[in-house]
C-alpha cells in the first residue's frame, strides 16, 4: 500500500455502526467519548467542594473556571456576557475535538481510534451553524424580531444585501477556516507518521495537534463572540 | 449525494472509504445535539457547582469583613471610652489632690494659728504672773518698809524731839512710798 492510499485511507471518516438506517461515524463516536471525559472530570473535579479551606483540586477547578470565564465574558462584553457559559462550552468541545489526535491509536486496519472530529467537515458545519444561530437567536432576545430585521439595514440602507450574505458568509468562513486548518494540519501528521513513525512527529504534534488546535478553537470562540458581542449591540 | 452520505462507501467496500469530505445531515445533526450535551454538562457539573461556592465564598468573606469592621469600631469605641475614662480618672485625682493640699493647708494654717495664738496666751499669763510676782513683791517690799519706818518714828517719838520735823518727815516719806505703789 502507498502512501497515497494510506493517507486517503486515514483522511476517510469511517462509519463505526449503524443505528437502523443512521450510520454513526467515527466523528460522532469520539465526540460522545470526549463528552464521557469531560462529564467525568467534571464530576470528579467538583466532588466534594467546600467554602472554606479548599484543596488544591478545587484550587485548580476554581480558578481554571474564573479564567475561563473572565475570558470570555472579555471577548463577549459587557452586554453579552451572558451568553459565557455557551462560547466556554464551544471552546471546550473544539480544544477536545482538536487535540484528541494526541490519543490517535491504530486499532485494527482501517480504523483508528480518536481521529480529531474537527477533520470530518460536517462537525465544523455543525458547529458554525450553532455559532450563526446563537447569534441570531442573541440578536432576536435583545431586540425583538422588527429591531432584529431593522439591524440589517444599519449603518446605511444600501449595504443591506451585504448584511444578509454575512448571515451566510460568517457561518462559512467559521466553518471553512476550522475545518481547513485541522486537516491541513492531519495531512501534515498522518505523512509525517507514515514517513518516520517514531521520534519525529513529536515536535510536530506539539505544534499541530495542541498548539493549532487551541489557537483554531479560541479563534472559534472569538469570532462568534464579537458576532454575538455585535449583534445584542444597539 | 444524500444516498451516498447517509451509507458510507467505506462500509459497502474497502478499508479505503470514499467520503473524506461530505455533507451528512446525521452527523451535523448528531454534533448539534453532542454540543447542546456538553452544554448542559459544563453548566450543571462545572460552572454551577463551582460558581455557587465562589458566591457562598464571596459571601462568607462579606460577612467576616462586616463584622471585622463590627469589631473595630466596637473596639476604637471601647478605646475611646476607656480614654475618656482615664482622663475623668486624672482630673479626679488632680482634683482630689487639690483638695487635700488646700486641706493640708488650711489644716496648717489652723494649726500653726492655733499653735501661735496658745503661746501666745502662754506668754501672757507668764507676763501677768511674773507681774503679780513682781506686784506682790513690792507690795511686801512697801510692807516691810512701813514696818521699819514706824518702827524709826516710833523711837523717834520717844525721845519726843523735834516733833514736828518728825511728822514732816514722816509725810514725806508716806508720800514717797505711794509713789514707789
Amino acid at each position: 500500500m502507498d502512501i497515497g492510499e494510506k493517507l486517503i485511507e486515514e483522511l476517510g471518516v469511517t462509519t463505526v455502526f449503524h443505528i437502523g438506517p443512521i450510520a454513526v461515524t467515527e466523528s460522532i463516536l469520539n465526540q460522545w467519548i470526549l463528552i464521557g471525559i469531560i462529564l467525568i472530570l467534571c464530576i470528579v473535579l467538583t466532588r466534594n467542594l467546600r467554602v472554606e479551606n479548599p484543596g488544591r483540586r478545587q484550587l485548580f477547578v476554581e480558578s481554571f473556571v474564573s479564567w475561563m470565564k473572565k475570558v470570555t465574558t472579555g471577548m463577549l462584553g459587557e452586554e453579552a456576557k451572558s451568553y459565557w457559559t455557551f462560547t466556554f462550552t464551544v471552546l471546550v468541545f473544539l480544544a477536545g475535538c482538536d487535540m484528541a489526535g494526541l490519543l490517535e491509536t491504530r486499532i485494527i486496519h482501517g480504523f483508528t481510534f480518536m481521529k480529531p472530529p474537527t477533520k470530518d467537515l460536517n462537525v465544523p458545519l455543525a458547529m458554525a451553524l450553532t455559532s450563526i444561530v446563537v447569534v441570531e437567536a442573541a440578536g432576536i432576545i435583545r431586540k425583538g424580531v422588527g429591531g432584529w430585521l431593522k439591524s440589517f439595514t444599519k449603518p446605511i440602507a444600501v449595504i443591506t444585501p451585504i448584511n444578509i450574505l454575512e448571515l451566510f458568509i460568517k457561518p462559512l468562513s467559521l466553518c471553512m477556516r476550522l475545518f481547513g486548518n485541522i486537516f491541513g494540519a492531519f495531512i501534515i501528521m498522518e505523512l509525517l507518521k507514515t514517513i518516520v513513525a517514531f521520534v519525529l512527529p513529536v515536535p510536530f504534534s506539539l505544534y499541530f495537534d495542541i498548539f493549532d488546535g487551541l489557537i483554531q478553537a479560541y479563534v472559534f470562540v472569538f469570532l462568534t463572540s464579537i458576532y454575538i458581542g455585535e449583534a445584542v449591540e444597539e | 449525494m444524500d444516498t451516498i452520505s447517509m451509507i458510507p462507501m467505506s462500509v459497502m467496500a474497502s478499508a479505503a472509504p470514499q467520503n473524506i469530505i461530505t455533507v451528512e445531515w446525521f452527523s451535523i445533526a448528531a454534533t448539534i445535539v453532542n454540543l447542546l450535551i456538553l452544554f448542559f454538562i459544563i453548566r450543571k457539573f462545572l460552572v454551577k457547582p463551582v460558581s455557587k461556592i465562589l458566591d457562598e465564598r464571596q459571601a462568607l468573606i462579606d460577612k467576616e469583613r462586616t463584622e471585622a469592621e463590627k469589631a473595630n469600631q466596637d473596639a476604637a469605641q471601647m478605646k475611646q471610652e476607656y480614654e475618656e475614662k482615664v482622663r475623668q480618672i486624672e482630673i479626679e485625682r488632680k482634683q482630689a489632690l487639690s483638695d487635700a493640699e488646700l486641706r493640708g493647708t488650711e489644716e496648717y494654717e489652723r494649726i500653726v494659728t492655733e499653735a501661735t495664738k496658745k503661746a501666745d496666751e502662754i506668754v501672757g499669763d507668764a507676763k501677768l504672773k511674773v507681774e503679780l510676782q513682781k506686784r506682790a513683791l513690792e507690795a511686801e517690799t512697801a510692807r516691810q518698809l512701813a514696818d521699819l519706818v514706824a518702827a524709826a518714828t516710833a523711837r523717834v517719838a520717844i525721845t519726843e524731839e523735834n516733833a514736828d520735823l518728825d511728822t514732816d518727815l514722816y509725810d514725806k516719806f508716806l508720800a514717797k512710798a505711794g509713789d514707789i505703789r
